[in-house]
């Protein structure tokens, strides 16, 4: 103040307001100006980008209305332009030899977008690893291998365990998932009024009824109760039963058995894994049934709501439930608590030597030469980074679907149908090799009995659908006719494969071309089972196949007798002592065709991008 | 004597009562104040319109990038793949250009998303001042088709100022049916 006392300030007087003020406002300007240029340029950006999308759109559009065209059998156009909310979409459509290619630009207000497809008659299906393996795991013996041609590395995906023995070694990756899923809207979990099980007639038996949420039919894996008990009760049941108009059937699908020492005398959720695994179908009522025996002293509880808390199930109880007779539902329409884990497999790795990154929830007694990605561990050495507290890997279900077996088996059915066996023994039509067969259905066995004589080969010209077994022996041949050139020839089997005595399966002599060999075959898993081949399983291998792609939807697949083979994809694998997987990467993308000229079957996607 | 000469320049002057300077003195305070503030918190606007501008730019392009890529990609290399736990990181099986098959390789380094190309590193696909909180990939499988859930999290801090923003898409592999 002194200063400005100091100064002759007539001139000058709130000149230091101004210059604040001024100052302030020109901050203010530099930022304003700053602001809304930036704003100006996002909002340029975000109209670009929103007009980009439309030509996107527009592009995809062109590209399925051509995909649709073809797979209705319509006219489709070499060129054709559609518009679609002020945005066009210019379509080329390039039929080559084996494929459809069409490209699509889109143009929106000049935004270019362009998207390619490419579709064929061919089913791709990739296979990148040595051995996938569904829910029922993979078993390897005594220095059994998984390896790669040169520096290719094999690896294997299983939705089950991975169990090892000594010398066992995987080059590449070893991934063990688990296909368990909890069913998370068929449960009850609200506890409020104790049930005494088992303690007074006639609340012996008690059930509760409930539909799988899932739309497809799966395996019930375990069912998990609120249960608690009184003293030791003994001879208690866990039965899964179908429905019986509205009450549980008196025969059990599957049964456990509870044992006390699983249950606590204080209330908790107790696991009840069935050993042999009921498969439920969807939209269908099923019923949990706890048997228990009447005792005095030792009995359950199974805790249940106070209310409708589960609107599908209800409650019932009854003095025996294998009796007929009806049942009494729960006061109040009260559901006793429960929950459901549909699936298969364990996630575990056991005793193998990994070359590459090994991922499952429980890693024993391996070595693994990189990272490893775990839950728990023991007695394993990993050489990479360690990743604790991994969560369980991905389920991965087998590449090829039901839907595209059934498709392959009609385009075989429509080449004409032998009723009768072929091969050795055989009708007169089929029982001379060489032979050229396919696209044919064979109602019967194939029993390819080379008889040491290398000429004597089957040809495949189409797909080929055996309903019986088929039986490769001798010096017996399967190849795919050279028509088929980089694609691969396929053979569905109902029964089962077997493969023996220097039998050779080949492509059509061009890299990439394999023969498929698939199985459909059910129920036989290494233990038991009807119309099994070699030690229980559904394809047996047992000389060396460079030439085939072997694949079983629901069984064992056993390679045994020092054997080397390219690839295997099953529901279960068992490689026997000194057994090998060289994977080759030829196999990674397999084009499978119905015909050697690739005419007929039906329309997929190849390949889609943005150009 | 000074004082006094001072005084008699002060009256002769007009001079100003010590009431008007201490009413000059708070008026100046109080609009000083208030103009700071203005201008500071234009500042922080500022700041918080470049941030999410920021983020909005990386996010754009992560996820533009990520779309594009999964939708063209023929198969996702498990192996060399973490889903579910942040950092994730996402090998897809493509075809480039000239369709030749190529890996392309997503990750996580020092909260930056970078990416390589048949395992040769390519950069960072984000802007630098923004930084990547959790990155996670989801594994979707229904047997006939695969597809790819991403979500990101990103957050950007500009002086004083920080903000976290979250995306999700989730991508269908074209390639697989």
């Amino acid at each position: 103040m002194a200063a400005e006392c100091a100064t002759p300030h007539k001139h000058r007087r709130g000149a230091a307001l101004i210059i604040v003020i001024l100052f302030f406002v020109m901050i203010s300007l530099a930022i304003i100006q700053s602001a809304t240029v930036g704003t100006i340029v996002e909002l340029r950006t975000y109209h670009t980008l929103a007009t980009s999308k439309f030509s996107y759109v527009a592009a995809e559009a062109g590209v399925e209305d051509i995909f649709y065209r073809t797979i209705q059998d319509m006219s489709v156009p070499t060129e054709e332009t559609i518009m679609l909310n002020n945005a066009s979409s210019t379509v080329t459509v390039i039929d080559t030899a084996s494929a459809r290619e069409i490209y699509a630009t889109g143009n929106a207000k000049n935004e270019i977008r362009k998207v390619f497809l490419s579709i064929s008659r061919n089913a791709s299906a990739s296979f990148p690893y040595g051995a996938q393996v569904g829910s029922g795991g993979i078993v390897m013996r005594q220095n059994a291998k998984v390896d790669g041609v040169g520096l290719i590395k094999g690896g294997i995906y299983s939705d089950g365990q991975i169990v090892g023995a000594n010398g066992v070694t995987i080059t590449g990756n070893a991934i063990s998932s688990s296909s368990l899923v909890p069913d998370t809207s068929a449960s009850s979990t609200a506890c409020v009024i104790d049930e005494e099980v088992g303690h007074t007639n006639p609340n012996i038996d008690y059930a509760e009824s409930f539909v799988m949420t899932a739309t497809t039919s799966a395996p019930l894996a375990k069912v998990t109760l609120y249960l608690k008990r009184e003293g030791n009760p003994n001879g208690a049941n866990i039965r899964i039963t179908a429905d019986n108009g509205g009450k549980p059937s008196t025969t059990a699908l599957a049964t456990q058995s509870l044992p006390y020492s699983s249950v606590s005398t204080t209330y908790g959720w107790v696991d009840v894994a069935f050993a042999t695994p009921p498969t439920l179908e969807p939209a269908t009522t099923y019923w949990i049934v706890l048997d228990s025996s009447q005792d005095n002293n030792k009995y359950w509880y199974w805790c249940t709501s106070n209310a409708n808390t589960y609107t599908t199930g209800t409650s019932s109880l009854k003095q025996d439930w294998s009796t007929a007779g009806s049942w009494t539902a729960l006061s109040g329409d009260r559901d006793a608590t429960f929950k459901l884990t549909f699936g298969g497999g364990e996630s575990k790795i056991d005793q193998v030597t990994v070359s590459g990154n090994a991922k499952a929830d429980a890693i024993t007694d391996s070595t693994i030469g990189q990272d490893a990605y775990y839950q728990t561990i023991s007695g394993s050495t990993v050489s990479g980074f360690s990743h604790p507290g991994s969560p369980t890997p991905p389920y991965v279900p087998l590449p090829i679907s039901t839907t595209t077996i059934a498709q392959w088996n009609a385009d075989a059915t429509a080449g004409g149908t032998i009723n009768g066996n072929c091969g050795n023994g055989g009708l007169s039509e089929c029982n001379t090799l060489p032979l050229s067969l396919g696209p044919k259905k064979i109602a019967g066995n194939f029993d390819l009995d080379g008889g040491n004589d290398p000429s004597k080969v089957l040809t495949i010209t189409g797909t080929l659908y055996i309903t019986g077994n088929l039986i490769i022996r001798n010096k017996g041949k399967i190849k795919c006719d050279f028509a088929y050139l980089g694609n691969s020839c396929i053979v569905v089997v109902d029964g089962y494969v077997n493969v023996k005595g220097l039998a050779t399966l080949a492509g059509s002599g061009i890299d990439g071309s394999y023969v498929l060999l698939l199985s459909t075959k059910k129920g036989c898993l290494g233990d038991g089972g009807s119309g099994c081949s070699v030690n229980d399983s559904a394809i047996a291998i047992e000389n060396n196949v460079d030439g085939a792609l072997f694949y079983s939807t629901d069984s064992l697949i056993d390679i045994s007798n020092n054997a080397i083979v390219t690839a295997v994809l099953g529901y279960q694998l068992e490689l026997q002592n000194g057994t090998t997987i060289l994977y080759n990467s030829n196999i990674s993308s397999l084009s499978l065709t119905p015909t050697a000229s690739g005419v007929t079957g039906a329309w997929n996607t190849n390949r889609w991008s943005e150009y | 004597m000074t004082l006094f000469s001072h005084d008699q320049r002060r009256r002769r002057e007009g001079g100003f009562s010590l009431i008007e300077v201490l009413l000059y003195v708070a008026i100046f305070s109080v609009i000083s104040v208030i103009s700071m503030n203005t201008l500071f918190q234009a500042i922080r606007s500022f700041d918080a319109l470049r941030i999410s501008r920021d983020i909005n730019d990386s996010s754009v392009g992560i996820m533009e990038r990520l779309t594009r890529d999964i939708k063209g990609s023929t198969a996702v290399d498990l192996g060399s793949s973490t889903f579910d736990i942040s950092p994730g990181r996402l090998t897809l099986n493509t075809v480039s250009a000239s369709g030749t098959p190529l890996t392309v390789e997503y990750y996580v380094s020092s909260s930056t998303l970078r990416y390589k190309e048949d395992g040769v590193e390519m950069g960072s696909l984000m802007s630098a001042k923004t930084a990547i909180d959790a990155l996670v990939f989801r594994y979707i499988n229904s047997g006939s088709t695969i597809g790819i859930k991403i979500e990101l999290h990103l957050s950007s801090a500009r002086g004083g100022v920080t903000r976290v923003e979250h995306f999700y898409d989730t991508v269908l592999m074209r390639g697989t049916y």
